[in-house]
């Protein structure tokens, strides 16, 4: 028996979660937030939680950005506000994205690549946002993440150079209170505090179904578009250092999925030759980037751009961070 | 058409239209005779009018995907905020303005989270125990809404639970009203397969 539109309709209906009686009045709380919003001081739990506007970025050094370098005024005209973003990489030379793969997976089978091993060094740029405070803080910063099950983790932070020399820092950019190299913060987290999802730590080798796994345990559906996809794989990258095999297998799930596009090749950050791709999630406000090294083929990188002014974040590089530097 | 009937010092009364939307006047509070008329006191009176309104909106639609008072109570304040910082007292936002912003900030910690668990444990909560489904029901629908992807989901919310016309769920996605009516298709198909695959067991 075929069933109706109508009864489809009220079943729908009939399974609401969130029933509109359960939120009919507003309750005290509700209009001392609303009076707190007027006064401007309130602050949302969940902003002065959140520090990076790149969901990739590490997790144990997203807990870290609260040090400031850099601190800009968000109120500024949007023209500086961009000024203060980074700019765009320029990209030349974009070859078929089949060509990519095809060239990424034969660097990736040459000997010498490194073992998976539970430490990963980055260089991240970022904005950090106190949404109450309207501030955003501009923080390149190294970060060497290392953690066991039985030690915990340890991340230690060292200043990077500034965005600026001194006779060019935008107007309303404070200087960096921390020299290049200069350690901002060494935090240790004992074992019984660090949580992460089994299937990320228990990760043992080049098994796609135990990389799909891990991903999935980190929030990326099955279905994921590439944009999706991309986010996962950065958060995975911050709790390992992958085999060039493992790398090999993220790329091809990464191209399976859809909407990669090749930008072309260009120099990342800090000069080392890369093929940008370009992954797509309609769903998002953010334009990610994946860098490919064209000496290695591995993920050595990846670029966020916000596509529109949101918030009051303005639109351009939002976010970067790199993998595979040499030890500082 | 619906609209705001907004009453500012020293003016008698202004409509101000909701662009494209059908929701019904709103009433303002009383305002306090000889206060001052800069935009200060007008964008207040305004905000706590549109507050009063959609919070609750807002909560219940949030609390959709997330099955966590607290997280919910966080992520609407942060609308709310933004609302106060963006509110224009020529031109307020409508109820589609804020489910849009709650979206992207539900994208926001989706991103972060494992969103599809989370949102479909949200999505289903409470669904045994409802005395308006039979429980095979409530099993073809627990496994409708498992299958369905993010966008399914959130046209499922927008127009089931949220009440919204075809054409208010395409503005607050962004899509055509062709793609809604697709996607609800779809949704709807997942669920007529479930029980249908139901009937037949019994």
């Amino acid at each position: 028996m075929s069933v109706s539109d109508d009864d489809l309709d009220r079943l729908f209906r009939a399974a609401n979660p969130a029933p509109p009686a359960e939120f009919a009045s507003l309750r005290a709380k509700d209009i001392a937030l609303r009076e707190n919003i007027i006064r401007g001081t309130v602050t949302p739990v969940r902003a002065r939680r959140r520090r990076w506007a790149w969901a990739g970025a590490t997790t144990a050094v997203a807990s870290l950005v609260v040090v400031t370098i850099v601190v800009a005024s968000i109120l500024l005209p949007s023209q500086q506000a961009i000024a203060l973003t980074p700019p765009p990489l320029q990209y030349s030379n974009a070859r078929p994205l089949a060509e990519v793969v095809s060239d990424a997976h034969d660097a990736l089978a040459r000997p010498g690549g490194p073992e998976q091993k539970s430490r990963v060094e980055t260089l991240s740029w970022g904005w950090s946002i106190d949404m109450a405070e309207e501030s955003v803080e501009v923080v390149p910063q190294y970060a060497t993440f290392t953690w066991s099950p039985e030690a915990g983790a340890s991340t230690v932070i060292v200043a990077g150079e500034s965005l600026w020399d001194d006779d060019d820092r935008p107007e309303g950019v404070a200087d960096s209170p921390y020299e290049p190299g200069e350690v901002i913060s060494d935090v240790s987290t004992p074992p019984d505090q660090f949580i992460a999802p089994p299937a990320v730590l228990e990760l043992d080798g080049a098994d796609r179904a135990q990389l799909t796994s891990a991903l999935e345990s980190l929030g990326v559906p099955e279905d994921a578009s590439s944009g999706q996809l991309l986010v996962g794989i950065g958060q995975l990258l911050s709790f390992w250092t992958l085999t060039d095999e493992q790398n090999a297998i993220l790329i091809d799930m990464l191209v399976e999925a859809d909407g990669v596009t090749v930008l072309g090749e260009t120099k990342d950050r800090e000069g080392r030759p890369v093929v940008g791709l370009r992954v797509s999630d309609d769903d998002s406000p953010y334009q990610d980037t994946v860098l490919i090294s064209a000496r290695t083929g591995r993920i050595v990188g990846m670029e966020n751009e916000l596509t529109e002014p949101m918030d009051f974040i303005p639109a351009g590089v939002v976010g970067y961070t790199m993998w595979g530097l040499p030890n500082r | 058409m619906g609209g705001l009937v907004l009453q500012l010092w020293g003016v008698e009364s202004l409509r101000i239209a909701y662009a494209g939307s059908d929701l019904p006047d709103l009433e303002l509070p009383t305002p306090v005779r000889g206060a001052p008329t800069d935009d200060a006191p007008t964008k207040a009176v305004l905000y706590r009018t549109l507050f009063d309104e959609y919070w609750p909106r807002v909560r219940r639609h949030v609390a959709c995907f997330i099955d966590n008072s607290e997280e919910v109570d966080e992520i609407a304040a942060e609308v709310f905020v933004v609302a106060w910082r963006k509110l224009n007292p020529a031109k307020p936002m409508g109820l589609r303005w804020f489910l849009r912003v709650a979206d992207n900030k539900l994208r926001d910690v989706m991103r972060r989270s494992q969103s599809r668990t989370r949102a479909i444990e949200a999505m289903t909560r409470g669904m045994q125990a409802s005395e308006e489904l039979h429980p095979l029901e409530a099993l073809a629908l627990r496994q409708a809404l498992q299958s369905l992807n993010a966008r399914e989901r959130q046209v499922v919310v927008l127009t089931y639970w949220d009440g919204l016309s075809a054409g208010e769920v395409s503005d607050v996605l962004r899509s055509s009203e062709a793609a809604v009516w697709t996607t609800l298709t779809r949704a709807r198909q997942k669920l007529r397969g479930q029980l249908e695959a139901k009937e037949a067991d019994a």
